[in-house]
């Protein structure tokens, strides 16, 4: 878990999910596992895939995954270094 | 070949025989002659070189005299500088910041023994909120309002929390173009402004600028508004005790001895040519009106202008007759014999013509408005503005006496003063041609405006103008003459504002683009 040290703006908020979806278009490992995906996002795979091919497929819009990880608080970047005592 | 006749007569001025100047003189100029060497002076006029020996000091004596005149001439300059110099005021120290005097001047208006206004307070330090005397009195007035006279620490705890969560949602995010938001905010009720409105506002015979007119004139920091005003309110009673401001008799008093009065409102000025005086013929209705008489006009015309006045009668006089050059009664018998010239007279009825008797300078007209309502009470409107010396006029009540000169207030009450009065007279601007525009919008303007010290207009010569920059300025206007100069002097940029990113092809300062990302590596994650 990374908690922000305060809450971020909206200015904040949006650099770092960006940045994030970018590493998960690059193919980066993601900060969910398989199941919390298809959790969430049950109905957009079968609105994408149809009802068969959702249950194997789990491609999705990075940005959404970054969502998802930014309300999970997974996504270890901040706008704050967290460098105590240095 | 050409002889040049000014060479020959300078040459001739110093004493050199016609035939040699003459010969000097051929196709050359002073600068030419004064250079050559006595070898070269005796082959040109072909005589012996004693002769030419002694025309090459003659000429060199007279350049060495001119430099020497030069000389002396630059020190005079340089020691006339000097002395302009030291003359230089001295620039006044800062003043020492007061907190408790200032705490006083806050607390004025606030009603500080209300049980609700300490509640308030024990609560917001007890929850460590910050918020300020005067957002709290306010909520009191509004408790106040709505019938509520006491809260018990729940209640007052609560009501912080409530009000601290309000003035969080209203803040605006760090990084946020409010400039940007501000000129679309003012900008789009601006379009449906009436681009000219004459109004009377109110108030009879003063009319003042209004609309996009006078706002433009606020945002261009103008020196003189083209409709300079003053509201001019009064002191609750005079030096005698006695009522003064519910007293329309004394208002008008004050009011007559506030605008200007020159000779020519109070008497009808006659040129007597053939006799050479002026002959003022006194308005009696008109001097009743200044609140003024003939004797009184008879001593200050005097006064004024150092000259004899007589009068067909030094009680009450109605006709004043006065002649250039005569400045005490003797004089007139002189007069036979040293008649004023024309000239004089006519210069005499100028300077009569717009002389002051009466009032201050810049006060054109002022009228009597009111009475109040509720309050009885009588102010002052004018048109023209002077509030320096109508601040030091006494009865008048300088807290509420108002201008709409900026510029004014800026010089008499300092910047913050005038950062306040732009602030309010766009608000009164807006409000008037019905556009609700909200404060934050207009505080931001007139804090860009205010921020440097003075006030500066928004534009060419101002903000835009003086930004620290060059590649913004050069975006502005005459990109050319920026970008050469800077690069001469060798200026630096700094690349802080969203001009110059833009330009250099980076993210702007400005929300998403000035957030810096930091990767929490694994053991600094909790």
């Amino acid at each position: 878990m990374v908690k922000p040290t305060r809450q971020h703006t909206r200015f904040e908020k949006a650099r770092i999910i960006g940045a994030r979806a970018l590493q998960i278009s690059m193919g980066a490992p993601l900060y969910v596992s398989e199941g919390e995906l298809r959790e969430n996002f049950m109905e957009e795979l079968i609105q994408l895939y149809g009802t068969e091919d959702a249950k194997a497929r789990f491609v999705l819009d990075p940005l959404k995954i970054a969502m998802l990880e930014y309300e999970s608080h997974r996504i270890p970047i901040d706008v704050d270094p967290h460098t105590e005592g240095e | 070949m050409v002889v040049k006749s000014a060479t020959k007569k300078k040459l001739m001025d110093l004493g050199i025989q016609e035939e040699f100047a003459h010969r000097l003189a051929d196709d050359r100029k002073w600068d030419d002659v004064k250079v050559l060497s006595a070898g070269e002076i005796a082959q040109i006029c072909a005589t012996d070189s004693g002769q030419a020996q002694k025309i090459t000091e003659v000429i060199q004596g007279s350049t060495k005299a001119a430099q020497k005149q030069k000389a002396t001439e630059k020190t005079l300059i340089r020691r006339r500088i000097v002395s302009r110099r030291s003359r230089k005021k001295s620039i006044l120290p800062l003043q020492e910041y007061n907190v408790e005097e200032k705490m006083v001047q806050i607390l004025r208006d606030i009603d500080v023994d209300n049980p609700m206004y300490s509640a308030l307070i024990d609560a917001a330090t007890k929850e460590g909120v910050n918020i300020t005397p005067k957002t709290i009195n306010d909520i009191v007035k509004g408790l106040l309002e709505r019938g509520t006279s006491k809260l018990t620490p729940a209640q007052a705890r609560k009501v912080i929390l409530s009000a601290d969560a309000n003035m969080a949602s209203a803040r605006v995010d760090p990084h946020e173009a409010v400039g940007i938001t501000t000129a679309q905010s003012i900008g789009e009720p601006g379009t449906q402004m009436t681009m000219r409105t004459f109004h009377y506002a109110g108030v009879a015979t003063v009319n003042v600028t209004q609309g996009l007119p006078r706002v433009i004139e606020i945002v261009d920091a103008r020196k003189v508004p083209k409709t300079p005003t003053m509201k001019i309110y009064l002191e609750e009673t005079d030096s005698k005790g006695k009522p003064l401001k519910t007293d329309e008799k004394k208002v008008q008093e004050i009011a007559a001895s506030l605008e200007t009065t020159t000779t020519r409102d109070i008497a009808s000025i006659d040129v007597d040519v053939a006799q050479r005086h002026l002959n003022l013929e006194l308005n009696r209705s008109n001097l009743r009106l200044k609140k003024m008489n003939g004797t009184e006009v008879r001593d200050k015309l005097s006064r004024a202008l150092r000259l004899f006045i007589q009068a067909d009668d030094d009680d009450k006089p109605k006709v004043l007759k006065i002649i250039p050059g005569v400045t005490k009664e003797d004089d007139l018998k002189d007069l036979a014999n040293d008649p004023p010239t024309y000239t004089a007279l006519l210069q005499l009825e100028d300077k009569v013509k717009k002389l002051r008797l009466k009032g201050l300078p810049d006060i054109i007209r002022a009228n009597v408005q009111g009475p109040n309502r509720d309050t009885g009470e009588y102010y002052i409107a004018t048109i023209g503005s002077n509030l320096s010396k109508v601040s030091m006029f006494s009865g008048v009540d300088r807290a509420r006496t108002y201008t709409n000169n900026i510029n004014e207030i800026y010089q008499y009450l300092g910047v913050e003063a005038a950062r306040q009065a732009i602030i309010n007279e766009m608000v009164i601007t807006l409000e008037e041609a019905g556009l609700e525009v909200d404060v934050r919008h207009l505080l931001t303007v007139s804090d860009v405006m205010t921020s440097e010290g003075e006030v500066r207009a928004i534009g060419r010569h101002g903000v835009s103008g003086t930004k620290h920059s060059i590649l913004a300025r050069s975006a502005f206007e005459v990109t050319v003459n920026h970008l050469l100069r800077a690069g001469v002097i060798g200026e630096r940029d700094e690349l802080r504002g969203v001009t110059e990113n833009i330009i250099v092809g980076q993210p702007v300062s400005l929300g998403t683009g000035s957030v810096e990302l930091f990767y929490i590596p694994e053991e600094a994650q909790a």
